[in-house]
């Protein structure tokens, strides 16, 4: 008689043992992956919030009077385009916003030009719209108080600097002073304002991602201002320590809170996988009596363990992940993408969970196995 | 020469500082085709006797050598393998595996299919195959723990109290089978505290000075 057709009547006979088994089993695995998949997707959702924060980092051209900037919102010089190419190999400035900026008349009233280029770059390669859509060439994003102002809305034709452009969208008001800039595609604006391959300044992220770092700026200018020769970089504290505070925060939550709740959690399984031998301790010594090896019985308690924790497993995944994707994004309003299981978390609970199983049984059945038949019938009765 | 063979075995533990004298220093020669009773009082040692004859307890003094082999001299998976081919238990408790049937629990100690059934037959439970122990009467039990013991041909069987819970044609079923297996090349000891009358080749008396001959027939 095989180990496994052992395995497979004695699971049939305590069917109700075994389904218990697996229900905590399915139970555990679901409570840590819900945990960490909250955990996980608290992680990202912070990173998005902070993204929606702004940059935090400002690339200026050489020689920029930083109280002329601060004064009137913008740079009068300007830095060659391919500044953006020098960045590519760097990591410290994500999410890099080239843009012209300059303040012209237009129908009567002062408004911020703000040439834009369509997309943000990271390392040089092709990112996310700004504003949620790349901003055409030929067309004019509105803040909504200019837009008000000057009655116009989107679908409309207006002139600009003597040049037509469609508006393709107004913005909603935000309470800043987006509401009254105007947004072109950078290659519209470098046309219209005579600055061909210029760009008057660089948004950014700072990303020093999770190492500490005692004097950012001084980091930042370190990494960049040999790329940059002459550039002004400038550092919104408030805002990217507030952005590092949290993100470490979130970091923390994952990377603490996680161990303690899967410990508990492989408690849990090893004291329902020790119970379960315990409570076979007079199978034990029959087989052994009965002079099958070591091995052999072996095979019987954990081949036991790894089927239920399989089953187990794959429970606690379907129903981890239905609570995460359903109890967390109501509970916790995070997007359903945020909390999907991936294809590593699945094999990683399905390894884990048998061999958490197949170990906790390892350690009772070893020292059952390793006793006189005798002394475990006499114990076991 | 002698299939079985115990010399000055003793087992001894300690109990909270006291010394409990588990079995008696004894000796025992089993030769081919004997058919041996051993009597006593309950905690007589008995139980312990046969679990050292079958390396299932090292004793703390004495050797227990089976044919050629030493068992004592022997490691845990040393005895497990000379069990599984030369010895065959009747344990008191019987110890059936609840999840097999009959007839798998018999196989379960090796042996083919076809003599389990015919052993399982001439035990009379030859409608009982496929009914799992809870299913059984505790005689069923137990004549079925004696076709487990036999089925795989072993050269000598240790019995514990196994008619303890058979009525008298049950008994007579399983004196027949071990009767069979000892003229059949087979050696066997049995425990057992009945003073019934037993068509055996020696009675032993295992009192607090050890294993004395009482009677033979």
């Amino acid at each position: 008689m095989t180990t496994l057709s052992l395995v497979w009547r004695e699971l049939f006979l305590r069917k109700w043992s075994a389904v218990l088994a697996v229900s905590a089993l399915g139970a555990t695995v679901a409570a840590a992956l819900f945990f960490f998949l909250l955990a996980r997707s608290n992680e990202g959702e912070t990173r998005i919030l902070q993204r929606d924060m702004g940059l935090n980092l400002l690339i200026l051209p050489q020689d920029t009077s930083l109280d002329a900037y601060w004064a009137k919102g913008l740079s009068t010089g300007s830095m060659p385009v391919e500044f953006l190419t020098k960045l590519e190999d760097q990591v410290v400035a994500n999410r890099l916003v080239p843009m012209i900026k300059r303040r012209r008349t237009w129908q009567g009233r002062e408004v911020l030009l703000t040439g834009i280029s369509g997309e943000i770059f990271k390392q040089g390669k092709a990112m996310k719209p700004v504003f949620g859509r790349v901003i055409e060439s030929g067309t004019l994003v509105l803040g909504s108080e200019i837009a008000g102002m000057l009655n116009l809305e989107a679908g409309q034709s207006t002139e600009l600097l003597g040049q037509v452009f469609s508006i393709a969208h107004v913005l909603q008001p935000v309470g800043d002073e987006q509401d009254v800039q105007v947004f072109l595609d950078l290659a519209d604006a470098q046309t219209l304002l005579d600055l061909e391959g210029r760009i008057t300044e660089i948004e950014a992220l700072e990303c020093h991602c999770s190492e500490e770092v005692s004097d950012p700026l001084a980091a930042l200018r370190a990494e960049l201002e040999p790329l940059l020769p002459g550039a002004v970089i400038i550092r919104r504290d408030a805002l990217a320590d507030a952005r590092r505070d949290q993100r470490q925060l979130a970091e923390r939550f994952l990377q603490s809170g996680f161990p303690v709740i899967a410990l508990f959690c492989a408690l849990l399984v090893g004291v329902l996988s020790m119970l379960n031998v315990r409570d076979r301790r007079a199978e034990i010594g029959v087989l052994r009596a009965l002079g099958k090896s070591s091995v052999q019985v072996a095979g019987l308690f954990l081949g036991r363990a790894v089927f239920l924790g399989l089953i187990g497993g794959a429970l606690g995944i379907i129903g981890g992940g239905f609570l995460a994707s359903d109890l967390g994004t109501m509970l916790f309003h995070t997007r359903a993408g945020a909390v999907a299981l991936d294809l590593d978390l699945v094999l990683t609970a399905m390894f884990i969970t048998p061999l958490f199983a197949a170990l906790a049984s390892l350690v009772p059945m070893a020292l059952a196995v390793a006793q006189d038949p005798v002394r475990i019938l006499g114990d076991a009765s | 020469m002698s299939i079985l063979e115990l010399q000055q075995g003793e087992m001894r533990y300690d109990l909270r500082g006291q010394q409990i004298i588990a079995l008696p220093q004894s000796n025992l020669c089993v030769e081919k085709e004997e058919f041996i009773v051993v009597r006593g009082v309950s905690g007589a040692g008995k139980t312990t006797l046969l679990s050292i004859l079958g390396g299932m307890l090292r004793p703390t003094q004495g050797t227990v050598r089976l044919g050629d082999v030493e068992l004592t001299g022997l490691n845990q998976a040393g005895r497990a393998r000379v069990r599984q081919t030369s010895i065959g238990f009747v344990f008191q408790s019987m110890h059936l595996l609840p999840y097999l049937d009959l007839l798998d629990n018999t196989r379960l100690a090796g042996g083919t299919e076809q003599h389990a059934r015919l052993l399982l037959g001439q035990l009379g439970l030859g409608s009982r195959l496929h009914h799992r122990p809870a299913q059984l009467s505790a005689g069923e039990r137990q004549r079925g723990a004696v076709a487990r013991a036999l089925v795989h041909g072993p050269e000598i069987v240790l019995a514990d109290e196994p008619t303890g819970n058979l009525d008298p044609e049950s008994a007579h079923l399983v004196q027949s089978a071990f009767e069979s297996f000892c003229t059949s090349g087979g050696c066997l000891v049995m425990a057992t505290h009945s003073q019934e009358s037993l068509p055996v080749s020696r009675i032993l008396h295992l009192g607090p000075d050890g294993l004395h001959p009482i009677d033979a027939q």
